[in-house]
């Protein structure tokens, strides 16, 4: 072998040794990278960051067993950027959890993903076998219920009403409208049997429901087909009986003890039924019931607790609009973020799922039988956040309601929300009571409740009652927390329209700068929101406080009234009686009156207080306004009417966020808390004119390349 | 050292003395413009360079092989690589200098886009968040890097420039599209995740889109560096077979 051929094999094993070394090392030090890398957030809001809430709650998970979050469903229609900047945030979350909670991105509409999603539904179902049987059993209890009642509609009942009515008619005159009433009934009742047979045959399909082939029952849905039924035959029979109770009652005697028999007969099975819907009612669907039923109707994500013991993990469903493509245009900015909180509040549920119990308390005016829809936002914000509400009309029923069928064991918060009424507003019927009387009625009852230690949302109003130099009704739960609402005199501001000069009484909080302690986790929730607090009123501390409360600093959650052309209004009331739409025309509008009014604002229009309680911190949000909800309300009413403004839409949605978060925070549940929603500015384009803009798009398309090629030919000139 | 130094520099000034070096630069800023105009200049939309360092990669496709294709070629066409190679400086260091050179240039290439970013500002209230936009430069030096280190090597093999050109210009397009298209075609199941895994590794594009987002991931600047490395030592290998063959 020659020199040159050594060399060359030489060479050739010098050179392969060294490439594959070569690539070797770069192989291995990218696998090294990936496992130890660091990720740096250039971005100078942290977008690409857990914020430390999200991150504690992340920690919080380690050591629970695995929290599993699952985005399924047919995904080719939300944008790749929502999607990457969602996987990000769940990578994230995975990473923080050290192990303890798992994701997955199943997309249905891509080979695959179907069979992936139905394991994955058939494990959940699965988890929940021992509660599913539990229910399954209860279910099955009611639909016999359905049998029995259909049987017996049937054999005894239809008849039994038959004949007495007949008796009834036969025997004289009876009250024309009752008698119709009870015909109409017995018109009805030939189809109850059908219907009931009907409703149980549903359940049974529902108990058996399958999704390509994996089968997962559904308790929840069966009871909800069985209480359909149920409700509505439960409500005739109570309509039946108060008709043939009015025959009887009659003058005259109509019917006599057949009508009475039959009356007493009918509340017997009406209360049989009802206690077979009441159970019904109660029975939730299991969390495979829960993805499913979301699945089929649209790509959700599923958040899946940790098992504990025989206790399987909760399972929520969200549509995946709640996580996922968030935001079109501007709003994809915060597209993460929002899928961040969204996140973190369900992770912070899976470890802590005893949703609060919140009690919408009111006093309001008897409207002829009518009920003053005060609460349907916030009812439906609940509702959707899994906590149970009550509403407790103090006008109707006095008595506080029995919260032991939502918690029997007394180990859920519960969290009561009172609006103060209007106490300047006269009795509108015999039946009614003056403002003043609901005032009291309430302040008896919510400082009742706080003496006891309850945690207590309250809404306060402007009042007449200092003026006579009585202390205002709310002034009995304010006052153990060592505050009080000095509720004489309204926060107003004077503004021109040209030469017009208006009071405006709509004011726009702004989250205290001095918030800290008690009151800091619900400001930090809503800072940067415009919260709406119309007629506001003063919050002030009234030192010293019984047992002990915290009272300062930090009481303060946020504020109105920072700048020129505020003050506090004391002869507030005739322009509360001119109509809203009227108060821009006044001639004389409410002006400042240096020996009654008082200028040097902000004022505290929201304020939060804490005070030992019984075995944990007694806790108490104040806000300075009774129509700071029913603005939110009204604005979701404007919207179906088309009136609403962009502006209001925000306020009232901020309004709504106050009211959540400081349930929260009163339930105890500071993780469940809203984070810092505070609105970053987007840095968007500015409007361009159309031939500026052209000018723009030639500059940097064609200007700036011929400038290239013009400095190149400079260039060769210069250098010869 | 020197000599690496000196090379980097003679091939700077290499490319400004050709008119092909302009009309890169040239190209690069008419693709660039056109994409910054149909992606981030839009009235009342976000102020931000996001979408076009995203398609960074794609933009350096065309305009890179130009680069690279006359580092070695043009020597070994020329026979201008002998007394190269008959110089002091090692094989590799010829390679560094000339993949220097070409990166000096690249930087070159880039810097006029800063008007771009100045315009946005200009136009952009408030202005936008400098942080992505310097993320996203790196991604464009990271990523045409790389880019100039895989044209550098095929450069080394051959003397036809349009050739090199072409070459580096589908295997770049197959370091960008390959591992999404091969990642299409692997079957469903768990059996496969390592093909997954090993395609969204040295996939490109994704890599690229973190920097674009303001993240600066350390594992992404290994992956550019530690390929760009890579490819100049193939390169040198590429060079040194030549005293043997």
């Amino acid at each position: 072998m020659s020199t040159r051929s050594t060399g060359r094999l030489r060479f050739g094993l010098v050179a392969g040794v060294v490439g594959l070394a070569s690539i070797v090392s770069a192989v291995l030090l990218n696998v090294l990278a990936s496992s130890f890398s660091r990720r740096f957030d250039l971005t100078a809001t942290g977008e690409h960051q857990l914020s430390p809430r999200s991150r504690a709650i992340a920690s919080a998970l380690s050591g629970g067993g695995e929290a599993t979050i699952a985005v399924v469903g047919d995904l080719s229609g939300i944008d790749a950027a929502s999607k990457a900047s969602v996987r990000d945030v769940l990578e994230r979350f995975a990473a923080e959890s050290g192990g303890s909670a798992s994701w997955s991105m199943i997309d249905v509409g891509r080979p695959g993903g179907q069979e992936r999603a139905l394991g994955l539904l058939g494990e959940l179902a699965g988890r929940d076998a021992a509660v599913t049987r539990d229910r399954e059993r209860v279910v099955r209890g009611v639909m016999a219920v359905c049998e029995r009642a259909a049987a017996d509609a049937e054999e005894s009942l239809i008849p039994g009403v038959s004949r007495a009515l007949t008796l009834a008619g036969d025997r004289g005159v009876t009250p024309a409208r009752a008698l119709a009433e009870a015909e109409r009934m017995l018109l009805e009742m030939p189809s109850w049997p059908r219907q009931l047979r009907e409703a149980a045959r549903r359940a049974e399909g529902e108990l058996a429901r399958a999704e390509g082939g994996v089968v997962i029952p559904a308790p929840g849905a069966a009871a909800r087909v069985m209480a359909s039924v149920l409700g509505p035959v439960a409500s005739a029979l109570v309509r039946l009986e108060d008709s043939l109770r009015v025959i009887d009652a009659a003058p005259g005697g109509a019917g006599g003890s057949e009508l009475a028999a039959a009356a007493e007969a009918i509340r017997a099975r009406r209360e049989f039924i009802d206690a077979a819907s009441e159970t019904a009612l109660s029975i939730k669907p299991t969390g495979s019931e829960s993805a499913a039923e979301v699945l089929r109707v649209t790509a959700a994500v599923l958040f899946v607790g940790p098992t504990r013991g025989d206790e399987p993990g909760l399972v929520r469903a969200l549509p995946v609009e709640a996580v996922l493509g968030a935001g079109v245009g501007a709003g994809r900015a915060d597209a993460r973020r929002q899928a961040e909180v969204v996140i973190a509040r369900e992770l912070a549920r899976l470890t802590n799922p005893k949703t609060p119990i919140v009690v919408l308390a009111g006093c309001e005016p008897l409207l002829g039988g009518r009920r003053l829809r005060m609460y349907e936002n916030a009812k439906r914000r609940f509702a959707s956040l899994g906590a149970d509400v009550v509403e407790w009309d103090l006008m109707r029923d006095p008595t506080r309601p029995d919260l032991t069928g939502l918690n029997p064991s007394g180990d859920r918060p519960v969290v009561w929300v009172a609006r103060f009424p209007d106490n300047a507003l006269p009795a509108t019927s015999p039946d009614d009571r003056p403002g003043i009387e609901r005032a009291r009625m309430m302040g008896a009852a919510m400082g009742a409740l706080a003496r006891e230690g309850a945690s207590l949302l309250v809404s306060v109003g402007a009042s007449i009652v200092p003026i006579s130099k009585e202390p205002d009704p709310a002034d009995a739960v304010l006052g153990l927390f060592g505050l009080r609402a000095a509720s004489d005199r309204v926060v107003m501001r004077e503004d021109y329209d040209g030469p017009r000069r208006m009071a405006r009484v709509d004011v726009t909080a702004d989250v205290s700068a001095g918030a800290i302690g008690p009151a800091s986790a619900i400001a930090d929730s809503i800072r940067g929101l415009p919260i709406r607090i119309p007629w506001a009123v003063p919050i002030e501390g009234s030192a010293p406080a019984e047992g002990g409360a915290t009272i300062a600093p930090g009481w303060e959650v946020a504020t109105a009234g920072r700048g020129a052309g505020w003050w506090l209004e004391s002869r507030w009331r005739p322009f509360r009686q001119i109509p809203r739409a009227e108060r821009d025309f006044v001639k004389d509008p409410p002006a400042f009156n240096e020996n009654e009014d008082e200028r040097g604002g902000p004022w505290c229009v929201v304020a939060a207080g804490e005070r030992p309680g019984h075995g944990r911190a007694q806790r108490l949000v104040v806000v300075g306004s009774n129509e700071w909800l029913v603005f939110a309300e009204s604005v979701e009413e404007m919207r179906r009417q088309g009136q609403a403004s962009l502006e209001d839409f925000a306020a009232a949605g901020a309004n709504v966020q106050l009211l959540e978060s400081a349930v929260y925070w009163l339930a105890g549940q500071d993780d469940l808390v809203g984070q810092g929603a505070e609105a970053r500015a987007v840095a968007r384009v500015k409007p361009l004119e159309p031939g500026r803009l052209l000018i723009l798009q030639v500059i940097l398309i064609a200007g700036l390349p011929a400038c290239v090629l013009l400095l190149g030919v400079l260039y060769r000139v210069a250098t010869g | 050292m020197s000599v690496i130094l000196t090379i980097a520099r003679r091939e700077v000034a290499s490319f400004f003395r050709l008119p092909v070096g302009w009309v890169c630069v040239a190209l690069f800023m008419f693709l660039a413009g056109l994409l910054m105009v149909t992606t981030s200049l839009t009235p009342d939309q976000p102020a931000s360079m996001r979408a076009f360092f995203a398609f960074a990669g794609w933009l350096l496709m065309p305009v890179v092989p130009a680069v690279s294709m006359r580092l070695i070629s043009e020597e070994l066409r020329s026979g201008t690589i002998e007394p190269l190679m008959t110089s002091p400086a090692s094989d590799l260091g010829i390679v560094v200098g000339k993949y220097l050179g070409g990166l000096i240039f690249l930087a070159v290439l880039i810097l006029p886009t800063a008007t771009h970013a100045a315009v946005l500002v200009w136009v952009s209230d408030p202005a936008p968040d400098p942080g992505p936009i310097v993320s996203g430069y790196l991604a464009l030096m990271l990523v045409g890097g790389f880019y100039l280190s895989v044209g550098l090597l095929i450069s080394t093999l051959t003397g036809n420039q349009t050739l090199a050109y072409v070459l580096a210009f589908f295997s770049i397009l197959g370091l960008l599209a390959g591992p999404g298209l091969l990642g299409a075609l692997i079957p469903p199941g768990e059996g496969w995740s390592w093909a997954r895994e090993v395609l969204a590794g040295v996939a490109v594009n994704p890599r690229a889109a973190d920097f674009s987002r303001g993240v600066v991931d350390t594992s992404h600047v290994v992956y550019f560096v530690s390929g760009s490395a890579l490819f100049v030592v193939l390169s040198a290998l590429a060079l040194a077979s030549r005293r043997w063959r």
